[in-house]
């Protein structure tokens, strides 16, 4: 059954405060630590490290083509070429489940 | 406008972010669609996708609440699945920290609503090149927001003449958007123990870290990792 749209924008307002409060909850939480070396290379590798864990989580979840997309994403990335790896990988898990 | 220790704001800054972001800009607008096509499926509303891409503008944890998406609305899930794939968001604005905590009054504020991985890619590897401007965060963070809903309506609106989007890989624009965007953040062979870690770390069993909380324990650790190195002498 379709949610009314009371209910619905509720939801949605309530997604949009949550993540606003985490997106601004880590500015307030990195203000207060002190800035010692150890901090400071903490929060430097943190966006990475974000990255990296969200590509190796979904990738333990994906299917062949998937595996295949991401390797041709990843290489043609490497070469400087974000956008047309992006549309390469897809093309290459279009084509794979095609088959 | 200038703040304390030189920190400016500055319409050529957000000039610059926005003419950094224009790759970024089309992997957002690809994402947007597959959410639009992705919404409509699971019978959202048009104006339900739409406030949603504008106010959460978080495509992940937009894509984890939509299998919840059936009356009635199952509210206290869909908050904790949000908050738990966002949560990652709180370690981004954090890596920003020492940007934006030049700045005082609303800007800080305003800008950690943009927070986002391709921003923020965009945005540190100008930093790590001396840009001190915020504009360039902020100008890439609107950019993206822009194609992002206009992709969201796109894919909205063609959703119908699609079919099944998994036959156009639109399922893996996530991943993909991902891994390039992680790539553009590697600097170097400094990265690889960070990387490694965090990359390790996701592999620890569901029974210990529950897998919402999967990426968060993982960047984390990665970082820790990654601190301990630089530190060590």
């Amino acid at each position: 059954m379709t949610p009314d749209a009371r209910s619905t924008a509720v939801a949605i307002g309530g997604m949009a405060l949550v993540t606003y409060l985490v997106r601004s909850g880590g500015m307030v939480v990195a203000q207060v630590l002190p800035g010692t070396p150890g901090v400071t290379a903490f929060l430097r590798h943190l966006g990475g490290s974000v990255i990296v864990a969200l590509v190796t989580a979904t990738l333990a979840r994906a299917d062949l083509p998937g595996l295949a997309a991401t390797v041709v994403t990843l290489l043609l990335a490497a070469r400087g070429r974000p956008t047309s790896a992006l549309v390469a990988g897809m093309t290459v898990a279009a084509l794979l489940r095609a088959l | 406008m200038t703040f304390a220790g030189g920190a400016e704001f500055s319409i050529a800054g957000l000039r610059r972010g926005a003419l950094a972001s224009i790759p970024l800009a089309i992997a957002s607008a690809v994402l947007g669609a597959g959410f639009g096509v992705a919404a409509r499926q699971v019978s959202l509303s048009a104006w339900a996708t739409l406030l949603m891409s504008g106010s959460v503008f978080a495509g992940a944890a937009q894509f984890a609440v939509l299998p919840l998406w059936s009356a009635p609305l199952p509210l206290a899930p869909i908050w904790f699945s949000t908050l738990a794939v966002n949560a990652r968001f709180s370690l981004l604005s954090a890596s920003l920290t020492p940007w934006l905590k030049r700045y005082r009054g609303a800007t800080p504020w305003a800008a950690a609503a943009l927070v986002g991985e391709g921003q923020w890619a965009v945005a540190t590897t100008a930093y790590a090149k001396g840009e001190r401007d915020l504009g360039v965060f902020v100008g890439s963070g609107l950019v993206v927001w822009t194609v992002w809903m206009a992709g969201t309506l796109g894919g909205f609106l063609a959703a119908p003449s699609l079919g099944d989007p998994r036959r156009f890989g639109l399922d893996l624009v996530l991943v993909l958007f991902f891994t390039a965007t992680m790539t553009s953040a590697w600097r170097g062979p400094r990265d690889l123990a960070p990387w490694g870690a965090a990359a390790l770390a996701t592999r620890i069993p569901a029974s210990i870290v529950a897998p919402e909380w999967q990426v968060l324990v993982a960047a984390l650790i990665g970082a820790a990792v990654g601190a301990w190195r630089d530190t060590r002498r």
